[in-house]
């Protein structure tokens, strides 16, 4: 079972998703969780996204989604879809803040935050392919608009896993923080980002419209 | 039907391919005519493509990587434009090669004949690695065995997304990404990854 925690530090707000089960899939429950915390933090300066434990998030939860038909799968991706049209609504610069795991769709959660970065440990891969799908989550656009075409083909095709310093190196995130005061580190960055961009919000949806 | 086998052949002889996934080697530039037959047909394929590139290479070769899907290098690999081959460039090669080179460098390569390294064209997003082709022919060969239907419809909107808006990109992703749900491939991925063994694709 999922849960979506919220808590806000200043203008700052944490979006914490948790999962009983490793890695952290996604359901539509916590789709909609997700929604409406990003919704709900959408006039603060900085959005934090996040997974607990060893996991950021990883794509859909597969046995929900082996007896998926079509309509289901349309569903799923579109409720995907206002998740980040919600993220790119917000006005607040939102952040992936990527600790363990982010695997399949989770990197598409990631791609539509304006920044991502990840602990030392975090490992990516995008492997739809591998149990038959592709993603659904607009990681098609967005990953060869990150890292081009023929990079983001290769994770598709090899089912390769990449470290947090390869991603960094394929411009898929920003930074790497040291795992262990990854979060203290993710807050430090939130408020460089802050105290760098005054006059943040004007900017950003400049910057969202490229 | 493709068989989910890998066919090694040349840019001239790539409309005899059968199989899934192609490995072209190109040693010498091929004839720009032959560049822009190879890039219609690997523009409208379904088959993953896959160059390995040797030497110095010039406008041709460019534009045959306009449109597969993977480039590996050997060390020794380069890319210019002659001072010749500008007069051949049209708005059609144009787009082909800004479809992969950041437009600076294109502008640059075209305007001051700067030379890309293998090693540049890596870090530039160009290529996908630098590698010998025993190598290479060993993982595509691992990699094009039990290729799941998926991955064909990936690299058919992969192409399609880049000409459209956001918003018109994730409506085609949609379309795709419920369709697979119709697919014989889908049951048996998510099967096999919940009984933990190694899925048997059919490729449809």
């Amino acid at each position: 079972m999922s849960k979506v925690f919220a808590r806000q530090s200043k203008r700052i707000g944490w979006i914490y998703v948790y999962h009983d089960t490793f890695p952290n899939p996604v359901s539509f429950k916590t789709l909609h969780s997700l929604v409406r915390a990003f919704g709900g933090f959408s006039e603060l300066d900085v959005i934090i996204l996040t997974g607990v434990g060893k996991s950021f998030l990883s794509g859909a939860n597969i046995s929900d989604m082996l007896n998926f038909d079509y309509k289901d799968a349309w569903e799923f991706s579109a409720l995907n879809e206002l998740l980040s049209n919600t993220i790119k609504q917000c006005k607040a610069i939102t952040i992936a803040a990527i600790n363990g795991y982010c695997f399949g769709g989770a990197n598409d959660i990631a791609l539509a935050c304006d920044m991502r970065v990840a602990g030392k440990d975090a490992l990516f891969g995008h492997t739809g392919a591998n149990i038959g799908i592709l993603t659904g989550w607009g990681g098609t656009y967005l990953l060869p608009k990150a890292i081009g075409t023929k990079k983001a083909y290769e994770l598709f095709f090899s089912k390769k896993r990449l470290t947090a310093q390869e991603a960094l190196d394929l411009n898929l995130i920003n930074r790497v923080f040291d795992s262990a005061h990854f979060y203290s580190e993710v807050n430090q960055f939130a408020k460089g980002c802050l105290q760098r961009v005054k006059k943040g919000r004007a900017l950003l949806n400049a910057i969202r419209a490229i | 039907m493709d068989k989910n086998e890998l066919w090694c052949g040349t840019v001239e002889n790539f409309d005899n391919c059968s199989g899934s996934v192609a490995l072209i080697k190109i040693e010498n530039d091929p004839d720009v005519s032959e560049a822009e037959k190879f890039i219609s047909l690997t523009g409208t394929s379904l088959k993953t493509v896959v160059l390995y590139i040797k030497g110095k290479r010039s406008l041709p070769t460019l534009l045959c990587m306009g449109k597969v899907d993977l480039i590996y290098l050997d060390e020794n690999a380069e890319f210019f434009i002659t001072q010749n081959q500008i007069d051949d460039i049209n708005i059609r090669f144009l787009s082909v090669l800004s479809s992969f080179i950041n437009r600076y460098i294109l502008t640059d390569m075209i305007y001051t004949g700067r030379i890309i390294s293998g090693y540049d064209a890596v870090k530039l997003g160009i290529a996908n690695s630098i590698t010998c082709y025993p190598n290479i022919v060993n993982r595509i060969k691992k990699q094009s065995e039990n290729l799941p239907f998926a991955l064909k419809l990936l690299k058919k909107i992969s192409s399609i997304n880049n000409s459209l808006s956001e918003a018109d990109a994730r409506f085609v992703e949609r379309m795709a990404f419920a369709f697979t749900f119709c697919s014989s491939d889908q049951k048996e991925g998510m099967s096999a990854f919940l009984e933990k063994r190694r899925p048997e694709f059919k490729g449809k």
